[in-house]
């Protein structure tokens, strides 16, 4: 899997506008800049467990691995 | 002698069993207590609101109730203070925020009200980092809470002020909260012990929320003995959160006497001790070499693919928030303080199968974990690889080399939280900065019994919990 590229400040203010947030292109910029590292981690994340379908998400783990009633 | 007689030096349950015997009362320690506070506060910041006309009261009760026999417990009389995301009855909560500065809940939190049930004395709620996310506790709205180890480095966060306060000894114990490192990094810095009980072990009903899937509250307290007091407390199901486990609780305090021998202590193989300061090597080492002198047994374990913890953590811990504050975020963008608004902005962008993927992973962790605790009783990391920073610092140095602040931090402290294992954090040295060093024991999932055994053993073969900041000499 490919990770994602880095989203420039128009991105940023087209991706907000769409989840119902203004923002001005100052701040876009500034955001854009911030996410970029952050981003790119995010995306390490979802290229290592794209390929290993096997591996599922334990709904029940997040609700306290109660092994006595699991 | 210090004014107060050496009082504020007790740990949790030496104090208590003075309380127990009759030999100090709860008003004489409450209000020596509140003293302290009033004479360091100033300085440390430790503290949001001070509640000292209800800490007397319940002081005064305590005092009446013991003097007649009714005992409660080996927190019955004793001042904790609690961190200001958990609810108690009638008090100011804020969160550490703008946005529920007036907040005043109606009732407690389940935490609070066992611990009010148990007779403890609660003298104020603590400062934190905003909504509990982050980790400096450099709060734009109450001030930044300081380390008393040394004043120009941080407290860590979010649970700051409980870090600061127990540490400095302006109270017997305090609760914090634990999302992603918010319980045991300021017990590292600050040079105390915390811990984070596994999900489920402890109820949210009344506390804020930063991410519900990492959640937790954890005692922090001078010792492993201490906590183990407070967390029997706290522990247990509670019908109002239905992420509490029905799962039994140990008798935690009993347990934590039966020593080192024979336990089975794993070392995460070309991870626990890679890529730390020194100093922080130093002292860790010499924790371990004291661990299997005294009848641990340690051997090295592989958990793969651990280089992707801190992006999981990472993920979820800006997603899940993102989702909680979304309402706030787009009323009141303003009054959020600008590092918490650009990370709930960024939580904003990610997609849903960003999220999943982060959680898939956090399900392999768990695995991985689990797999290597079949034949371990514990896992052995330092608490993170440096001392705390200068406050306003957001790299550290180690092997010449700048490192991100997240990124050193996550490097142990991600792990417990994504695996869902409880960890605890005991001071295991000194940097020749005077600065803590904290060592992290992971336990299997609800087994805080073994994690708090393995640190009352560690901190009764060892003084260094027992250290005295130099702004209290």
């Amino acid at each position: 899997m490919t990770t994602g590229q880095p989203l420039s400040a128009e991105q940023v203010v087209a991706l907000l506008k769409f989840a119902g947030i203004q923002i001005g292109n100052e701040r876009a910029g500034q955001l854009a800049t911030a996410s970029q590292e952050l981003f790119a981690e995010v995306n390490r994340v979802s290229a290592f467990m794209g390929p290993r379908r096997e591996i599922g998400m334990d709904v029940k783990f997040s609700h306290a691995q109660d092994r006595t009633e699991g | 002698m210090p004014p107060d007689g050496g009082l504020l030096d007790l740990e949790l349950t030496e104090v208590a069993e003075q309380i127990r015997l009759r030999e100090i009362s709860p008003v004489e320690v409450t209000r020596a207590t509140l003293d302290a506070i009033a004479v360091h506060d100033s300085t440390l910041s430790a503290f949001i609101t001070v509640t000292e006309e209800s800490a007397m009261q319940a002081a005064e009760a305590a005092e009446k109730a013991i003097g007649a026999g009714y005992y409660l417990g080996p927190l019955h009389g004793v001042p904790l203070a609690i961190k200001d995301i958990v609810s108690i009855r009638d008090q100011r909560s804020t969160s550490g925020s703008k946005i529920l500065a007036d907040h005043v809940p109606a009732e407690d939190a389940t935490v609070s009200a066992r611990l009010r049930a148990s007779g403890a004395v609660f003298v104020g709620k603590l400062n934190m980092h905003e909504f509990a996310f982050g980790v400096t506790t450099e709060n734009p709205h109450y001030g930044t809470t300081k380390n008393p180890w040394n004043l120009a480095h941080s407290a860590g966060g979010s649970s700051g002020g409980s870090g600061s306060a127990v540490a400095a000894r302006l109270c017997y114990g305090a609760l914090g909260t634990d999302t992603g490192c918010s319980v045991r990094l300021p017990a590292s810095y600050c040079g105390i012990s915390g811990i984070r009980p596994s999900i489920g072990r402890v109820s949210n009903f009344g506390v804020g929320t930063l991410a519900w899937t990492l959640d937790t509250v954890g005692p922090m307290a001078r010792s492993s003995a201490d906590c183990a007091a407070m967390l029997s407390v706290i522990s247990g199901y509670d019908a109002r959160d239905p992420q509490t486990s029905k799962n039994p609780v140990p008798d935690l305090t009993g347990d934590i006497e039966r020593g080192l021998a024979g336990l089975r202590l794993g070392l995460i193989a070309d991870y626990s001790l890679e890529g730390l300061q020194d100093d922080v090597r130093l002292s860790f080492e010499q924790a371990l070499a004291l661990l299997e002198e005294s009848g641990a047994t340690i051997r090295e374990v592989p958990i793969p693919d651990l280089d992707l913890a801190t992006s999981a953590l990472m993920t979820i811990d800006i997603a899940e928030p993102a989702a909680y504050h979304a309402q706030w975020l787009r009323d009141r963008p303003q009054d959020y303080g600008d590092d918490i608004r650009t990370l709930l902005e960024q939580g904003e962008m990610y997609t849903a199968t960003q999220y999943i993927q982060a959680q898939r992973y956090r399900s392999m962790l768990h695995r991985s974990f689990t797999e290597a605790m079949h034949d371990l009783d514990a896992i052995i990391t330092p608490s993170v690889p440096y001392t705390s920073p200068r406050i306003g610092e957001r790299t550290v140095s180690i092997g010449g080399k700048d490192i991100g602040l997240i990124d050193a931090i996550m490097r142990y402290q991600a792990l417990p939280p994504l695996a869902g294992m409880p960890a605890l954090s005991v001071p295991c040295g000194f940097s020749s900065e005077g600065l803590p060093v904290g060592m992290q024991i992971i336990g299997d999932a609800f087994d805080e019994s073994t994690v708090l055994r393995i640190g009352h053993a560690f901190q009764r073969l060892t003084d260094w919990h027992r250290r005295k900041p130099p702004l209290l000499s």
